[in-house]
């Protein structure tokens, strides 16, 4: 073969892979690149049924239960955003904070214990964890890319959750958590 | 200009024009799909203490870019709901949480505390048909069976036991079709029997621009567009 008419493939060559070269790394790191998640549902605006939103201060008579409010760096009274309540027949009350933390409570409905509940979530394919908040079993699942994380617990017939709706560490969130049950069994 | 440096020009210039008709080419371009979704779809409100749902759904296959559901709910909030009917992927949408399928599937779906749940490998359905769909707790514990065609598809804990029912007519890009029919709507009481809606039908919240809500009776309705009309 003449070297020379090598040597004009050769560049030609080099020249054209360039641009589909730098196409190609571009469409694979697009396709590594995670997912946005598609959430089946619909994020209505009001996020409870029948809600509607309310003053803090006037959240606990609209349910009938106290609403209490974490006091940590992610969620405080200072940081509150909304809160909505729905009171017929079933009421709940929800508080999304400016971070993007989410605190719901309703009257517990789970049947079960709550460590069994939790095992059962893990059965299902939750990758959480049962741990102890103040001698309060609680559900706590870390945030990932398909997963907002969340908290959830029973305290003095109640269920909570915690959920992370934002960009938060697991113990980030086992803080808010804590820190309404300690307000809850402070009043005691 | 050398020989060589001269096919290194026209090497470049010959790939960056390929890549730009391929950059530009319409089956190529990129879609934005709402990860949320929106839609179109009725509501038995206020009343939140409904154990179960059951409807009869057509089955559409359009075209689409990104998923569509026609499914029915019974939701606590935003982030802890149960959720069956039907879905479909869009030819430019990969992921779902769930399974990556271009004709319409069985939907038997759950959010338990934002996390997703969701069965894989569900029957694939015919376009043009009716089918039954039911979601219930009867037992009012913390585990909603679901129901295609009479045929149990399995169940998920929640964290509750009760919420509203709703049906919904959803797409992830705005545009995309929300035609949609639901028949014989019915809500599960605390006595574990199901009643009609009633005249409780109400329509959703927006966007559904291009589409019209259409009631059909006490237990029914349609979603057309705004050329076809009720």
């Amino acid at each position: 073969m003449h070297p020379r008419r090598v040597n004009h493939k050769v560049f030609f060559l080099v020249g054209i892979s360039i641009p589909i070269a730098v196409l190609g790394i571009a469409l694979v790191a697009g396709s590594s690149k995670p997912s946005q998640p598609v959430v089946l549902g619909v994020d209505r605006a009001i996020p409870i049924p029948g809600g509607y939103r309310i003053d803090l201060n006037n959240a606990s008579a609209a349910v009938g239960f106290p609403v209490p409010i974490p006091n940590t760096p992610n969620a405080s009274t200072s940081s509150v955003k909304a809160v909505w309540v729905s009171t017929k027949p079933s009421p709940q009350a929800l508080v999304d904070f400016s971070s993007g933390v989410r605190e719901i409570i309703y009257p517990n409905e789970i049947s079960d214990s709550f460590e069994r509940w939790s095992r059962k979530q893990i059965a299902e394919g939750i990758p959480g964890r049962i741990i102890q908040l103040d001698s309060v079993t609680a559900f706590s699942v870390p945030q990932d890319s398909e997963d907002p994380g969340s908290v959830s617990f029973v305290c003095q017939g109640l269920f909570f959750q915690v959920i992370g709706h934002g960009d938060f560490t697991s113990k980030e969130l086992e803080d808010a958590a804590a820190s309404i049950i300690d307000q809850l069994t402070a009043t005691v | 200009m050398r020989p060589s440096l001269t096919n290194l020009v026209v090497g470049f210039l010959l790939g960056t024009l390929t890549v730009m008709v391929v950059g530009v080419s319409p089956t190529r371009a990129a879609v934005q799909c709402d990860p949320n979704g929106s839609g179109i779809g009725s509501q038995l409100y206020p009343a939140n203490n409904h154990f179960g749902e059951h409807a009869q759904v057509m089955t559409v296959n359009p075209v689409t870019s990104c998923v569509i559901v026609r499914s029915m709910y019974v939701w606590k909030n935003g982030d802890n709901f149960v959720e069956i009917g039907w879905y479909k992927d869009g030819t430019d949408q990969s992921a779902t949480k769930c399974d990556d399928v271009t004709t319409p599937h069985v939907l038997v779906y759950a959010i338990v505390a934002g996390h997703i749940k969701c069965k894989p490998s569900s029957p694939a359905i015919a376009a043009g048909s009716w089918y039954s769909y039911k979601v219930e707790n009867p037992n009012h514990a913390n585990a909603f069976d679901y129901y295609w065609e009479g045929w149990w598809q399995g169940y998920y804990t929640t964290s509750f036991s009760q919420g509203t029912v709703d049906s919904f007519s959803e797409h992830h890009l705005s545009g995309e079709s929300l035609t949609a029919d639901f028949n014989k709507e019915k809500y599960m009481g605390s006595a574990g029997n199901y009643s009609a809606w009633e005249a409780s039908l109400e329509e959703d919240t927006p966007p559904y621009a291009g589409y019209i809500y259409c009631p059909t009776g006490t237990d029914a309705f349609h979603v057309r567009t705004l050329s076809v009309g009720c």
